[in-house]
């Protein structure tokens, strides 16, 4: 699906683990209790180091989207949904909305996260429509 | 116009240029096309390389040098006694506007008499045009965007789409600014794009990533532009029009007090609220101006969207009605305020890194009075809008005629 493949850090190589696992998980810190995302070991709010990883439910909303007719390389499909959704956690990620009709799409959308494997050792969190 | 406390250190734009060219310029490379506009903007200034002692240079995507100011000097022959010769990074469509603010502060402290600010990039010969969309596209965070192909148009297609949800903008008004510039570069014979174009041309164009059809993107093209900066006193002894520097502000994410920048785009907390609304206010306090004063806007229109971006969070017009003033005609020449008299991005030229610097001498050229059929009648003060990093810093500068 994809050309370029993440290579974990010391700051996110839990963050694919679990990936690879099923399940999205993001670096909570327990000095303020702020979520951290991107992840990283030194919270960006309190400069606290005492992180914890934390499950996310997996539910989201489709905050925005663009529809790619036009793949900048060959690795990707030829039409794809780039969007930015919210976990009802509150953190914003870039994703792919999949398994529908890209013209389907709409902002505010519910969507849920699958996993994709991109290799033996990467799984990109996606989202697909959430069964209502 | 409130008048300032002046000083001979005050830094003023006493030179422009460009390359030979801008479009597609085949045969020259990165660092010639470069050297063409230095050479140029000095010629104008009525300098030699033999008077700079300070260099500003954007790094380019194509040639890439360690130290990329280093080889530019080093190739254009800037003698042994300058005292500041850098560079800005990559993917910065705000550099051209940091530069004059960089090239400001090394005259106003006296660190620099003669500063040359210059950038350039055969964007179009030097690379296919998958190549430079693959190069931009390579520009995200490489674990938590990079993946999910995010190529540029998208990103800004996220952004448009957004503002079309809250506010109703419509794909009309977005190529409204498509044709906007169109019809401006139809008056400029350096453009790289001039024939006219229609709304419905804009729409029934290829689609890229949705909102945008191809013709709501900017160019793809070779070239480069140059800005020379000087004290007050050194331009008096030139006895050339010198164009004022009034104010520079410059904000990070959403300009906001505490809360953390960012610097890539999915980090960004809205997409709608960008930091201009304070750079823009900081610029225009500096400078002692109001919106009633700006008589040309120069806005980085990389996609249909930003120019109404820009046109809102710096207070020309209220949130969410910037399509509608495109739309309506107002951002022509001739119009409320036209914006980018040159044809912009979208069809005067777009060699990647030095896109946004073209603006300059477009703004200078103006408000010299320089501009034939599309001159702004009596234009004295301009504002020139930018941004870099994904949505993530924001410079506005305010120039102006001497008076």
């Amino acid at each position: 699906m994809s050309v370029t493949e993440p290579v974990p850090t010391a700051d996110s190589e839990v963050f694919w683990e679990r990936c690879k696992a099923g399940e999205l998980s993001l670096p909570r810190c327990r000095d303020c209790g702020e979520l951290n995302w991107f992840p990283r070991a030194m919270c960006r709010y309190c400069s606290g180091t005492d992180m914890e990883w934390v499950p996310m439910s997996g539910q989201a909303t489709v905050y925005s989207f663009s529809v790619v007719d036009r793949p900048p390389s060959p690795g990707l499909p030829g039409r794809y949904v780039l969007a930015l959704v919210d976990l009802d956690e509150g953190v914003r990620m870039m994703t792919h909305v999949v398994d529908c009709d890209p013209d389907e799409v709409r902002i505010g959308m519910r969507v849920s996260v699958r996993f994709q494997p991109i290799s033996d050792e990467i799984s990109l969190p996606v989202f697909r429509p959430a069964i209502p | 116009m409130t008048a300032r406390g002046s000083s001979g250190r005050d830094p003023v734009i006493i030179g422009v240029g460009e390359s030979s060219a801008v479009g597609r310029v085949p045969g020259k490379s990165s660092l010639m096309l470069h050297a063409e506009a230095a050479l140029a903007a000095l010629g104008d200034a009525g300098l030699r390389k033999e008077d700079v002692d300070g260099v500003l240079t954007n790094e380019s995507y194509l040639d890439y040098h360690v130290r990329h100011s280093m080889a530019f000097a080093e190739y254009f022959g800037i003698p042994s006694t300058a005292r500041m010769i850098t560079s800005i990074p990559l993917g910065s469509g705000a550099s051209s506007g940091l530069f004059v603010h960089y090239a400001a502060n090394a005259i106003r402290s006296g660190q620099c008499e003669v500063v040359l600010a210059v950038s350039a990039d055969n964007f179009l010969s030097g690379l296919a045009r998958s190549g430079a969309v693959k190069a931009l596209a390579d520009n995200r965070d490489k674990e938590f965007e990079a993946p999910y192909g995010p190529a540029l148009p998208a990103c800004f297609g996220l952004v448009a789409q957004r503002h079309m949800h809250e506010y109703g903008t419509t794909p009309e008004q977005l190529a409204s600014v498509a044709v906007t510039m169109r019809r401006h570069a139809s008056m400029n014979p350096r453009a790289h794009q001039r024939d006219p174009i229609t709304v419905a041309d804009v729409l029934a164009s290829r689609p890229i990533a949705s909102p945008f059809t191809l013709l709501m993107c900017s160019l793809v093209s070779d070239g480069g532009a140059a800005v020379v900066v000087t004290t007050r006193e050194r331009a008096r002894d030139l006895d050339r029009p010198a164009i004022e520097i009034l104010g520079a502000g410059i904000a990070y994410g959403d300009g906001e007090d505490k809360v953390p920048l960012h610097s890539s785009l999915s980090q960004a907390r809205d997409l709608l609220r960008i930091g201009t609304h304070v750079s823009a206010a900081q610029a225009m306090a500096q400078a002692g101006v109001t919106h009633a004063d700006i008589d040309v806007l120069m806005a980085y229109d990389c996609f249909a969207i930003m120019p109404i971006l820009y046109l809102e969070a710096a207070g020309f017009v209220g949130a969410g009605e910037g399509g509608a003033f495109f739309a309506g005609g107002r951002a022509e020449l001739g119009g409320d305020l036209p914006v980018n008299p040159h044809g912009g991005m979208m069809s005067y030229a777009h060699p990647g890194n030095p896109g946004g610097l073209f603006m300059f001498p477009e703004l200078v050229r103006q408000l010299r009075g320089e501009c034939g059929p599309r001159q702004v009648a009596g234009a004295e003060v301009g504002m020139v809008t930018g941004y870099g990093g994904q949505m993530a810093f924001w410079p506005v500068t305010v120039l102006g005629r001497s008076r």
